[in-house]
């Protein structure tokens, strides 16, 4: 009995210091969030996705725009400072990240969904560069803060300045954060809707700990309301400005760190629930492409999907 | 900006949960070096990350130096992760109290593992010798030389075209005793002087490029070297000039390409900055675990602290190096001083953290007498030499035996004492958990010799316990499932059966056989199958089908028994690393076909039911190949994620930089010899740019075997529990490299004297 020599002994698990967990705002939060067993999967037990089609769409559009801001402030050429892009160098941004993405294996589903994404950024380019651009103080902006149980990031888009004479020198409370999504107005779509509009409100909290102020706007973008030959101007339904109250920005983060929780419990027990019956019928973009789909339960109640064969 | 003073940091830091320690003399040392070359030897449980966090943090919060002038790297990404944890959560919690830090953006600095940081920092600077790679890990590193060296392509069968030169011949003779280390089926392939097999071929060259980077090989030296080392030196140049081609870069040609971008102006430009805000110059080179670095990472180093006043401060044992296999050289830790003093003419100020806060002073005692027990470790260029003692400072303590032996009669005897003593120690509420202990050892192989007769007595009694790589991967039921009717599905009938070898077939045939079993039990797979051949035999000859091989292999995924098996904690971390293989091949290029993916499947041009011959020749030939061989025997994997209520069984790799309550190893007196990577060391040492002094290969292999169980036992903070068969004490002369060394009677003495306590 060599356990016999231990009696009387305590020991004490774990003598660590306590870090906590660290959670990006929009890959952790929010995509556990959207379906917790999809996070499981693909972020934390290391499966791999029989293609990264999300992935390429919100990539190739966020990393060109940031290309297209960086040539409007002369990073990339200081002669041409304050210069739009033309149309034929926004394509040539595009094929060097497309480039980049593809030998990182990231690839598009097909090619109209890259055509799709190279027509978006040029209409964007069009539509917003002589008014936006030259109110841009600062492109992937990132943020963090402490929260009781765990760290949290993200990053900002865009901040934007209230005129386009000298944004840079606009006081803290003046400035506004913009947010690009790949994706149409979630019209109907309560659940993406009050996701997005969350993650604008914690946004706002983070930066509030790091500039003491609020932004003086949170705005939500949604480029694919630009898909429309007809279009010249900006939609209506492009932008989304988000109300900041002290009480919206508390219940946001009330909501992430219930998330965070449970992503942290999740993680412990290496558990991963399928989405809530009732989220499904608003997730199709998440679904229709997610690997795992025939064997969610959730999922398999509500659509009875076909298999695909072979 | 206003910072904070170095007592503010210690005393609020203080404060922080679990952190309550108060930092010794030589630790302050260490952080609040101001400048100049560091060298800190630092041993097992002497906090060394934690002081290198600190000495970050100070850099940053107290000096105001600029996130971006800061590097800090370790070896592994699971150790990269956890510094990038500490330092952030450090900061974020000063800057609670201090909020003027709040402003300092801690994500601007440069932390990672060397090879991560070269490939960012290069994109960073838009370095054009480095546009657009595609960086390959290990198993695409070796698809990539399987794919395309002309030596590996090469066939000596009666039908080949590319029959193998005399040269090539006598290349892979010369390499003999290597390919048989690597390969044991080498010696049946071998004679009458056939080829060894295409994979070992593969392996062996991948070995040989990645020491030419590593140990920074003069080609041209090793060319004069004449024979087969011409042959190689051509194979070499190949290789480069294809990773040029086709855009990829290895993680030893990521380093390579980073001296390079040193000696160029912009990389000068990223040391020395510009005198503008935009580019800063890198102010401090902070390195953990220096000793598995090696030539190259050392020449990188020296490079990056070129300028005065040459602040690299390097963290390290000599006694924990383990990763001789990836190229790991424990010589550069070593001989750090005499480095820092011919190459950068300076001085070096080292300091060594002896003191041990992790484990009962017992245990620290058995490991001081344990590494000064062999006096092969007294031999020069093997240890630091006249390196001080540990010095237990743990608050763990008691008169229990912290050290002590289970003996067994046998293997089967000696586990079911062991499962006993966990399952007393959990019902007598000792430990909290059974994860509260470790069982290390050698090989964690569910195999008579290793760890089977552990894992049957801990069936036995009901203890849960996690041990993932106890078979290798395709012995496991749900892979061979998984194969099986991916193959059921894409090759019904194995008309092309001629051109397998026989091998292959059978086992193949046996995952076939395990899924039509499952599938007499499973209707939804049976249909896929079914379903799913009808519809290739539908598809038009020579199309394209509309899924490719990832799609088919989730398709089955998703249907029973494995989606019952997506939730078993060991078979899902085998089948997404399935996953992971599918996509690894997937995504290799198609030489002469750009653009062309593998993972696509066509229809057969020919034949009705069948996809295209030339597809499933591949797939058979490389990829089934490939992961019956050699690709997926990867037991040093680090990222595994251990759950709760299971004892975790681990080799050393695994349990590194983790430490346990109850620490159980076992000590087994095994044949040691060199390996292929002791005997390429030495062979290729004389082609180096910097020849180093290294003792014989031999010497070297059982000093891996010392290191091994060196950071074993370390690991224990409570109990070290030795595990050892009966028979292996009574020699007390014993080759039994476990319990230590021949020269030190004092340790034998012990080993009695523990034998003694032994309740019969």
């Amino acid at each position: 009995m060599y356990w016999n020599h231990f009696l009387g002994l305590k020991i004490n698990s774990n003598q660590q210091a306590d870090l906590l967990p660290r959670y990006n705002l929009t890959n952790d939060i929010l995509g556990y969030r959207r379906c917790p067993r999809q996070y499981g999967f693909f972020n934390v037990r290391g499966y791999v996705p029989s293609h990264a089609v999300q992935l390429f769409y919100g990539s190739i559009i966020h990393q060109v725009l940031d290309k297209i801001h960086y040539h409007y402030r002369g990073s990339e050429n200081s002669s041409r400072k304050g210069e739009i892009p033309t149309d034929s160098e926004v394509e040539t941004y595009f094929s060097q990240v497309e480039n980049a993405l593809r030998i990182r294996g990231i690839r598009p589903f097909n090619i109209q969904t890259r055509d799709k994404a190279l027509r978006l950024v040029k209409k964007f380019n069009q539509i917003e560069g002589a008014n936006l651009y030259p109110r841009i103080v600062d492109t992937e902006h990132r943020l963090e803060g402490r929260r009781e149980k765990y760290l949290l990031e993200g990053v900002v888009d865009v901040l934007v300045g209230p005129n386009s004479k000298a944004p840079e020198t606009a006081s803290e409370g003046a400035l506004e954060i913009w947010d690009y999504k790949g994706t149409k107005f979630p019209k109907g779509n309560q659940t993406d809707l009050s996701n997005y509009k969350y993650q604008m409100l914690v946004y706002s909290a983070l930066y509030k700990i790091r500039n003491n102020v609020y932004p003086k706007k949170a705005i939500l973008y949604f480029l694919n309301e630009l898909d429309d030959k007809k279009i010249n101007s900006r939609p209506n339904n492009a932008i989304l400005e988000i109300d900041i109250s002290y009480k919206d920005v508390n219940n946001a983060l009330q909501e992430f760190d219930a998330t965070a929780l449970a992503i942290q419990k999740s993680k412990e027990i290496d558990k991963w629930d399928p989405p809530g019956i009732k989220y499904l019928p608003m997730m199709e973009d998440t679904c229709t492409a997610c690997d795992i789909k025939w064997s969610c339960s959730s999922y398999v109640k509500i659509k009875k999907p076909h298999m695909n064969y072979p | 900006m206003r910072m904070i003073t170095v007592d503010q940091m210690y005393s609020e830091l203080f404060k922080l949960p679990g952190r309550n320690v108060n930092l010794s003399n030589k630790q302050k040392q260490v952080i609040e070096h101001s400048d100049g070359p560091l060298w800190i030897i630092a041993g097992p449980g002497s906090g060394k990350t934690e002081v290198l966090v600190l000495r970050c943090l100070k850099l940053l919060l107290v000096d105001g130096i600029n996130p971006k002038s800061i590097m800090i790297t370790t070896f592994t990404e699971k150790a990269s992760r956890n510094l990038k944890d500490r330092l952030i959560n450090y900061k974020s919690f000063l800057a609670q109290k201090f909020r003027q830090l709040e402003s300092i953006d801690i994500f601007q600095l440069r932390v990672g593992t060397l090879h991560g940081l070269c490939n960012s920092i290069m994109t960073e600077f838009r370095y054009e010798a480095y546009k657009d790679y595609r960086a390959l890990d290990d198993l695409e590193q070796l698809l990539f030389i399987y794919f395309n060296s002309s030596l590996v392509k090469k066939s000596d069968s009666s039908s080949s075209k590319q029959k193998p030169s005399d040269e090539e011949k006598k290349f892979w003779r010369d390499f003999y005793p290597l390919l048989e280390k690597m390969d044991w089926r080498t010696r049946f392939y071998h004679k009458g002087e056939r080829l060894p097999r295409k994979w070992t071929r593969a392996r062996m060259l991948q070995t040989l490029f990645n020491r030419i980077v590593e140990d920074r090989i003069d080609i041209n030296k090793m060319k004069k070297g004449g024979g087969r080392w011409i042959v190689l030196y051509e194979a070499y140049q190949e290789y480069e000039k294809s990773l040029e081609e086709h855009l990829r870069v290895d993680f030893a040609h990521i380093q390579k390409k980073f001296l390079e971008f040193l000696g160029t102006p912009l990389g000068q430009k990223f040391v020395n900055g510009d005198n503008s805000a935009d580019v800063l110059p890198l102010e401090h080179i902070l390195v953990d675990e220096y000793q598995d670095t090696n030539e190259i990472q050392e020449a990188i180093y020296l490079a990056l602290g070129k300028r005065e006043p040459h602040n690299v401060c390097v963290v390290g044992d000599d006694d924990q190096a383990l990763y001789r296999f990836r190229g790991g050289t424990v010589q550069c830790m070593i001989s750090f001083d005499k480095t820092i003093s011919s190459h950068l003419g300076c001085q070096i100020k080292s300091i060594s953290l002896v003191e041990n806060y992790r484990s009962h002073r017992n245990i620290v005692g058995w490991c001081n007498e344990y590494i000064s027990s062999f006096k092969m470790m007294s031999k020069s260029g093997s240890r630091i030499s006249e390196k001080p003692l540990l010095v237990a400072k743990s608050t763990i303590d008691g008169a229990y035996p912290a050290v002590s032996i289970v003996t067994g009669t046998n293997q089967g005897d000696l586990s079911v004492k062991f499962a006993e003593t966990v399952k007393g120690l959990k019902d007598n509420h000792v430990i909290n958990d059974v994860s509260d202990c470790v069982l290390l050892m050698r090989s964690t192989r569910d195999s008579k010799k290793w760890a089977g007769p552990f894992m049957e007595a801990l069936d036995d009694i009901q203890i849960k316990y996690f041990n993932p790589r106890s078979r290798s991967f395709l012995q496991q039921e749900e892979i061979q499932v998984a194969l099986g009717t991916f193959l059921e599905v894409v090759d019904p009938n194995l008309k092309n059966n001629w051109r397998i070898p026989n091998e292959l077939i059978e086992k193949t045939n046996k995952w076939r056989e395990a899924s039509r079993e499952c599938c007499t039990k499973n209707k939804d797979l049976r249909d896929y199958v079914e379903r799913s051949r009808e519809e290739i035999k539908r598809t038009k000859k020579g199309s394209k089908l509309t899924s490719n091989m990832q799609d088919i292999l989730f398709h089955i995924l998703n249907l029973e028994p494995f989606a019952k098996w997506l939730e078993d904690p060991g078979r899902t971390f085998r089948l997404g690393h399935l996953t992971k293989l599918f996509e690894a091949y997937a995504s290799s290029p198609v030489f002469g076909y750009p653009g062309m993916l593998r993972g696509e499947l066509k229809k057969s041009k020919d034949f009705d039911d069948e996809v295209s011959w030339n597809w499933l020749n591949t797939f058979y030939n490389s990829f089934l190949n490939l992961i019956i061989d050699e690709g997926i025997n990867d037991p040093e994997d680090e990222d595994i994620i251990y759950p709760k209520n299971y004892l975790p069984i681990m080799t050393v790799h695994q349990a590194k930089g983790l430490e346990f309550p109850f620490v159980f190893v076992v000590g087994k007196s095994s044949e040691i010899g060199p390996s292929a990577e002791h005997i390429i060391e030495e062979e290729m040492n004389r082609f180096r740019i910097k020849p180093t002094k290294l003792v014989g290969p031999l010497d070297r292999a059982i000093q891996d075997v010392i290191r091994f169980y060196y950071v074993a036992y370390s690991r224990a903070r409570y109990a070290l529990l030795l595990l050892c068969e009966e028979k292996e004490i009574n020699e007390v002369r014993s080759s039994n490299i476990a319990l230590g060394g021949k020269d030190n009677g004092w340790l034998f003495s012990m080993v009695k004297d523990m034998r003694g306590r032994r309740v019969k």
